[in-house]
């Protein structure tokens, strides 16, 4: 609570405590392993899996009995 | 003013560390013109064992809480390492957020995707205009296109806090506007900018200075940005901008080295951040402890007044300003860079 605080009072004052310098800034404060994240690393392990063409039919000759 | 300088003394005072960049390689498969490192493909410091870096790691969590720290991996290209992916996994077992500050050439999306499973969860791709302009900035072609799957991919991730960084030149000031056309066409939602400070590669050539126009022009470029509200553009840390001040980032400016903001260079020497000259480093992991050097050191980076010198001296905006980056300080001290003086000239 009281670091809640201080953080709303340091971005009410314009100190960037929180926010990054040079790097890439804080992601959504999500748990690691939160199933919402899960679900999504899940979707983009399956969107890069090869697609498996189904097995064409043979095709049927004039002749076959 | 009164309340935000005693918050920044109350800051200096309790210095809570939020984050640590880990200078991991010097290795780096471009060469870029602007580059403030001058890293090359075989650079002669060889890469940190990720278990030198661990051990620091560990020695933090015995005293702060992990999860407040964001670790960033940075180079060099840190993409070349073959190793990340493993130390990114071990980085977030000890209950570390990390990211990484990249030039996309290597992040493939299965390289993207091996990251994001091993935790990565921030990340930064520089992008210095559109195809040639990036490409001559970067001296590599190709390099532009490569950078485009790494930003479309990572911008499609809804959990990364991801953003892309640009360095505005002579090269790219006429084309800022495509390239945040651009940038909110690949679904990015963040744009970082910054102009190149006189250290390393960039430093002597004149292509890459703006123009102290051009500079007010760029401010006014991203103050129309933030106002338009289709991408959240920023300018960097680059120090204190005056007039500026309050309209081109979310914060008013304070150098966070040495307040918020560590580095563990590729030699174990522990410092504020990684643009900072080495005659500023406080320590080194392979003689220190990191937590005592946090504590203890730092002194010059948590009370800026020796720094009162020269034109800062009888400066009107000292108070403000404190003395600009730490970054644009040379070895002995010397003010290399007034951002301020550059805006406010004719």
């Amino acid at each position: 609570m009281k670091k809640a605080l201080i953080r709303i009072l340091c971005l009410l004052l314009g100190v960037n405590v929180f926010t990054a310098c040079y790097g890439p800034y804080r992601g959504p404060e999500t748990e690691p392993e939160s199933e919402m994240i899960q679900q999504e690393l899940e979707a983009l392990e399956k969107a890069q899996q090869p697609q498996v063409d189904e097995p064409e039919e043979e095709p049927q000759t004039p002749n076959q009995e | 003013m009164f309340l935000r300088n005693h918050l920044l003394k109350w800051e200096s005072r309790v210095h809570p560390l939020r984050q640590l960049f880990w200078e991991c390689t010097l290795r780096c498969n471009l060469r870029c013109r602007h580059c403030g490192s001058d890293c090359t493909a075989s650079a002669l410091a060889p890469d940190m064992p990720f278990e030198d870096f661990e051990k620091v790691l560990l020695r933090i969590r015995e005293t702060y809480d992990p999860k407040d720290i964001l670790i960033i991996f940075s180079g060099g290209e840190p993409l070349m390492r073959k190793d990340l992916a493993s130390c990114g996994r071990r980085v977030q077992e000890l209950g570390f957020p990390w990211g990484l500050v990249s030039n996309g050439c290597l992040m493939t999306p299965q390289k993207a995707l091996e990251l994001l499973k091993a935790g990565m969860r921030a990340a930064t791709i520089s992008l210095d205009g559109l195809e040639e302009e990036h490409d001559w900035m970067r001296g590599v072609p190709g390099t532009f296109k490569q950078a485009d799957t790494a930003i479309r991919y990572l911008a499609s991730v809804s959990f990364l806090g991801f953003d892309v960084v640009t360095c505005v030149t002579q090269k790219n000031y006429g084309q800022l506007n495509q390239i945040k056309d651009y940038l909110i066409d690949a679904g990015v939602k963040a744009w970082r900018i910054f102009t190149v400070f006189p250290v390393g590669r960039g430093a002597t050539d004149p292509a890459l200075q703006l123009t102290s126009e051009q500079y007010r022009g760029l401010m006014e470029f991203i103050i129309a940005c933030r106002k338009e509200g289709r991408i959240k553009a920023s300018y960097g840390c680059e120090g204190f901008l005056g007039p500026y001040e309050g309209k081109v980032r979310d914060h008013v400016f304070s150098c966070q080295a040495g307040l918020s903001i560590a580095s563990v260079r590729i030699d174990g020497a522990i410092s504020g951040c990684t643009s900072i000259r080495a005659s500023y480093s406080q320590g080194n992991i392979y003689q220190d402890d990191f937590v005592d050097v946090w504590e203890h050191r730092f002194g010059l980076f948590r009370d800026h007044t020796p720094f009162k010198t020269g034109p800062c001296a009888t400066c009107k905006w000292w108070k403000q300003c404190q003395g600009n980056g730490m970054h644009l300080r040379g070895q002995d001290g010397e003010l290399l860079l007034c951002n301020l003086a550059k805006l406010t000239e004719s």
